[in-house]
Parts: structure tokens; sequence; C-alpha cells
């Protein structure tokens, strides 16, 4: 039996670096774009044979789901933008009305701004994910574990949660500064690209799937969320799954959530606010990021459950800043219509 | 080897012909639309005698709906998935191929 499962591990090797030429060396961005998604599934496959679920279920949802959305989304709008400059230089109208968090004088947005956006939300992306794996690498927690016998000191059973929120939660604490900065600078480079309503009326068949499947998403990622303190899940998890639960709702014609919003700006900063206050709060007793050992589990599950909707806010923000499918002159106050999906009853039949 | 384990046995390869199957048809099927027909096929069928397979060998019954659960919705997602890139296909321009005779 043996020998099969090496002949699996070794095909899956080999396909993975195939698949990686393939990216590197594909005829459009568009086929790139498509097996780099598989390539996150094929990886996340090998996460699972090294026994890192933990990692198997991040590459899956950010790397291969959320990451491939932000990718296809970024080509989708620069190709927008090229064909909206090209009928603007044509015609010396304006621009068509943008939402109010993108009221930039329309000449003054560069040609590379797009694509700098692109880079920038990608490249932010998988920096966070590389210091993910970072901590997990370094041998100096190691012993700390293993003396621990079951995490005891560190609150939770889980030994991936307790280094990412206990015996390394500096990493973790710089990693959401780093998606919040991303996200404002993201935002501070948006362009706004007003589809045509037209070219993608949403399905009816795609808003009764996300009506179905949008509970359960937020059910599962919950359930992810509390299972994260003693077996493989936790906030990054959990936050992939509702930030992809937030971009189905994009798709199905939900409009992206706007950062105008006084609720939607602490949603995007009460992860970083609640880790940060408990840091402090631990510099009362011992050290920075120090929890007393008899709360360690409870501040871990509040640290975490504050982290998920903090990062999945992030994660749709970043989608939604070139996303915008919904009706632009209601885009500026469209914060909470992300709740509700709208179904266009009409024009959406073929 | 027990009669439950023929069973499961059977139903994971049958499974796995069906994805084979599905997988050939992918690459050699002539437009879009069949393409999408040979894929949902090894989805829905082809998912579910594997599902089926591993249910048999599964220890609780907690596991059985699990796995159950995991398929329901993969046929879920694979419909819509399917019906999409139709549709898309459709707007596009690209009609449904016929047999040359």
């Amino acid at each position: 039996m043996t020998g099969i499962l090496e002949l699996f591990d070794a095909t899956l090797a080999l396909t993975l670096v195939g698949i990686a030429v393939g990216v590197l060396f594909a005829r459009d961005l568009f086929q790139s774009i498509v097996l780099f998604i598989a390539f996150g599934l094929l990886l996340a496959i090998a996460w699972c044979r090294l026994q890192a679920v933990d990692l198997a279920l991040a590459e899956a949802a950010i790397g291969a789901g959320l990451t491939g959305a932000l990718f296809l989304n970024a080509l989708a709008s620069t190709k927008q933008n090229s064909d909206d400059r090209d009928t603007l230089n044509q015609q010396t109208g304006h621009r068509p009305s943008k939402p109010a968090l993108e009221r930039l004088p329309a000449r003054g947005i560069p040609r590379w701004a797009a694509p700098l956006t692109f880079l920038l939300a990608v490249g932010l992306v998988a920096a966070w994910l590389i210091s993910i794996v970072a901590p997990l690498a370094n041998p100096s927690v190691a012993p700390q574990i293993a003396e621990d016998k079951g995490i005891i000191q560190g609150g939770v059973t889980n030994p991936v949660t307790a280094v990412l929120l206990n015996f390394r939660a500096h990493d973790t604490l710089l990693e959401v500064v780093v998606l919040l900065v991303a996200v404002l600078a993201t935002l501070a480079f948006a362009v706004s690209t007003e589809r045509e309503r037209s070219a993608s009326p949403a399905s009816p068949v795609l808003a009764s799937f996300v009506a179905l499947i949008v509970p359960l998403m937020v059910l599962v990622a919950a359930y992810v969320l509390w299972i994260g303190t003693k077996a493989p899940g936790g906030a990054f998890q959990a936050a992939a799954l509702l930030a992809a639960t937030g971009v189905l709702i994009m798709v199905a014609g939900g409009r992206p959530p706007s950062c105008a919003l006084l609720r939607w700006r602490i949603v995007l900063v009460v992860g970083l606010a609640t880790f940060l206050a408990v840091a402090l709060g631990g510099m009362l007793g011992g050290r920075f990021l120090e929890y007393p050992p008899s709360w360690a589990g409870g501040l871990i599950l509040l640290i975490e459950a504050t982290l998920t909707v903090s990062i999945a806010g992030i994660l749709i923000t970043l989608f939604g800043a070139t996303w915008s499918a919904g009706d632009p002159g209601a885009a500026s106050h469209a914060g909470d219509t992300l709740a509700t999906p709208t179904t266009d009853p009409s024009g959406n039949t073929p | 080897m027990t009669i439950v384990d023929w069973f499961s046995c059977g139903s994971l390869l049958f499974g796995a012909f069906f994805f084979l199957a599905g997988t050939v048809g992918m690459l050699r099927f002539p437009d879009v639309f069949t393409r999408l027909h040979a894929l949902t096929k090894a989805d829905n069928l082809g998912l579910g005698l594997v599902v089926f397979g591993l249910a048999l060998q599964a220890d609780t019954w907690v596991v059985v709906a699990r796995l159950f659960l995991v398929w329901g919705l993969i046929m879920l997602a694979s419909t819509t998935c399917c019906h999409l890139v139709a549709q898309a296909a459709l707007r596009a321009g690209i009609s449904p191929w016929r047999s040359p005779k």
C-alpha cells in the first residue's frame, strides 16, 4: 500500500510543477489564472498529504478560491478600463458617475493604477499567506509545544492555533496590520469600474443557489472558527469562508460594501483593535501579548472571532474595490445591501 | 474481505470510471456544451458512487451524513456552475454543436 501512496505523491508533486510551468507560459492571462486556481487546489491536497490540514484549508479557500477571484476580477477590470479609455479618447464627454468613495478627478487616474492595485492586492495576500507558513517552520517553538503536551499553557489544544495566537502572536498581529494596509492602499488606488449592467444580469439559478448556500457557509464558517481551538480550523479559514460568501453575493448581483460607511470601517478594524487591546491588557500583569494562563482559551477565542469578522471584511473589500456590478448611482450608500442579493427578475432569462 | 468491502470497492471503481469517462469527454467532445455534460456527469454520478463506497466504510452515521452532505453540495455547485458557463457561452454567441451529417 505504501507503494501506491508514494506513486500518488510523486504524481501530485510532478503535476504541481507541471501546472506551475503552465501558469508561467500559458498563452493568455485567463488561461494562466485558471491553471493557477487548479494549482492551488492541488497544493491543498499536497498539504493534506503532509498532514498540514490547517494550511490545506487556507490554501484551498484563499490561495485558490479568493486569490483566483481577485485575479479574474483584476483581469476583467483592466480590460474594462482600457476599453473605457479608448472610447473616452474618441468622445470628450465626462466619465460615468462614481461611488462617493472614488470621487477622484477622472483625468487624474493614471494608466498604471489598475494593474498596480491588482499587484498590491495579490502581493499582500501572498505575503500574508507566506507569513502564516513562516512561524510553523520556525523550530524554536517546537520544544515549547512538545513540553506542554496538549498546549494547556497555550489555552487551546490545536497546536497551530496555539502557535498563531499565543506563542507567535506577534506574527499574526502584524499580518492583520499588513492586511489592513493592503486594503487602504487598494482603496487609495481603486478605480471605479462600472460594468455594463446588460452584460451580466444575475441568473435566477445563481440567485437561488446563493440564497441556499449563504446561510450554510456562514454556519460552516462559525463551526470552523469554533473548532479551530482543538482541531484544524481557525480565524483565517473561517474568514476566508465568510469572504467567499461575500464574493458569491457580489457575483450574484449584491453591491460591494462601501468604506464610506462607519459601520463597515468598524468591521474592518475590530479584529486588530481587539487583538491590540488584549495584547496591551497583558502588559498589566506581564508583558506585551502575554495572556494570563487561566484566561488564554477565552481570550484567544475572542481574538479569533473578531479577527474572523475583520479579515473577512478586508478580503471582501479587496474584491469589491474593483467589482461593481450594481447600479452605479446607488453604489455610494450600499453598504448594507451586501446582505441581500438583488435578484433582477427582468431580463435574466436567456 | 467481507461482502461490504466488495460492494465498497466496486462502487469506488465504478465511480472512478465515471471520472475517467468525464475527463475523456472533456478532452474529446466537440464544444463547450457537450463538455459540460461530460463534466457534470462525473460530478454527479462519479462522486455519488465514490461517496457511497466511502460511506460503507464509515465508522459512524455522522461521517455518512457528512459524506452525503458533501455530495449534495457539490451537485448544487456543479449544476449552478454548469448553467452559468453554458449561459455565458450562449451570450458569447457560441451555438451548440450539431452533427455534421
